[in-house]
């Protein structure tokens, strides 16, 4: 078996790429400058990082035995239909899907702020529980890339791709712009 | 009739499947660069003690305090006044320590490896201890617990070495944390004091404050 290490450091790095994925998406949808081709890279790439991440939190909990937490559990509901409703919106270049994966995309993402905010102070979270608290830090990649960070990063990239696709609004023409000004 | 209506790129146009296959290709390439990078930067596993060179087996003679401990911290701990076990453990370097006999207070620190807000207390004890020093008569214990090789910080001694707590008795909790629970606690980190009697006279359970920690080892004085 891979020793943990080295999964913990595979899967930073493409949090990290993630993360710049994220920024660039960021970035194009600001400044209203999307290039044609990331709008036919924008679904595959969120389905890659629904699928990465959904076989990545298995992993953590079936092959290395990192038990999910209870704030884990929901950052997981919040992620794993993604692999469907993405996979299914890049191979039929569904570019409404924004309205069903943003929202599920953003709650997760809430629950990952708050999880990250306990795990910096765990006395939020009263005593550990020995079962599993939620402020265990199984893995803290980077000095900064804990699990609910990861989670974190991923919903902000599903929701910058799936943006980035949005189509633009229809341009009213003219003629109708000044009737509706008269 | 002189529409200028401009039409949005159309942005449907569907993909040849030639595009998917090389966007499937080159997904494959950069996850295998990534697990190549992954693979030659993660630092390298060290050998680590086993749970069972770590654990150590606990005698509890006596009567086990059974009362947990209140979830309501303003309701006064029913164990408060109750003998206390005597414990027999061992240290970190297989030396017998007694807990709750008569003739030594002692304040018992339960602390789990992987517990954040056990690491989160070890500052404020570090702190605690080497400002005022640990009263006469009282002997500080720290009890490491909750024992497991799968979570972080382990092994606990080298956690504890790390947080400079100084010289301070360290006594390894058994599998199962049969120490801990015959004071009756079940959350980390969890504290016990006992008077020189041999009468448990406080528990707390959770993070303390700086004044917490140096509230009860004032109690064990009295």
């Amino acid at each position: 078996m891979l020793p943990i290490v080295v999964v913990n450091r595979f899967v930073g790095i493409l949090t990290l790429v993630a993360l710049a994925v994220t920024v660039a998406a960021v970035v194009a949808l600001v400044t209203r400058r999307v290039p044609y081709w990331a709008r036919d890279v924008a679904l595959p790439l969120a389905t890659a990082i629904a699928l990465v991440t959904t076989l990545g939190s298995l992993y953590y909990s079936d092959v290395a035995g990192y038990p999910p937490c209870t704030l884990c559990w929901y950052q997981r509901i919040a992620i794993y239909p993604q692999v469907v409703v993405l996979g299914v919106a890049a191979w039929r270049r569904d570019l409404q899907v924004w309205r069903t994966a943003v929202p599920l995309a953003a709650i997760g993402a809430v629950i990952s702020v708050w999880h990250i905010v306990i795990e910096r102070v765990p006395s939020l979270g009263g005593p550990c529980d020995p079962a599993n608290p939620c402020t265990i830090k199984w893995v803290e990649e980077f000095g900064f890339l804990t699990i609910p960070t990861m989670a974190l990063v991923v919903g902000l990239a599903i929701i910058a791709l799936t943006l980035l696709v949005r189509p633009a609004p229809p341009v009213v023409p003219e003629e109708h712009q000044e009737r509706s000004a008269r | 009739m002189s529409s200028s209506t401009k039409r949005p790129r159309s942005t449907t146009k569907e993909a040849p499947g030639g595009n998917r296959l090389v966007l499937v290709l080159v997904g494959v390439a950069v996850l295998a660069f990534v697990g190549v990078v992954a693979f030659l930067s993660a630092g390298e596993t060290s050998d680590l003690p086993s749970l069972e060179e770590v654990a150590a087996p606990v005698t509890v003679e006596g009567t086990p305090i059974s009362v947990p401990y209140p979830e309501d911290a303003g309701v006064g701990d029913p164990a408060v006044g109750l003998p206390s076990p005597v414990i027999g453990a061992l240290d970190y370097d297989d030396a017998p320590v007694t807990i709750g006999a008569p003739g030594q207070a002692q304040v018992l620190v339960f602390l789990a490896h992987w517990c954040p807000v056990c690491e989160q207390e070890l500052p404020t004890l570090r702190d605690v201890v080497g400002a005022d020093g640990v009263p006469d008569g009282v002997e500080l214990v720290l009890v490491t617990t909750g024992l497991d090789p799968g979570r972080p910080n382990w092994p606990p001694a080298r956690w504890l070495d790390d947080a400079g707590l100084g010289d301070v008795t360290t006594v390894r909790d058994d599998v199962g944390d049969p120490l801990m629970r015959a004071f009756g606690l079940r959350a980390y980190p969890a504290w016990a004091v006992i008077d020189a009697e041999g009468t448990v006279v406080a528990r707390r359970q959770g993070l303390l404050p700086a004044v917490g920690v140096a509230q009860l080892l004032d109690t064990a004085a009295r």
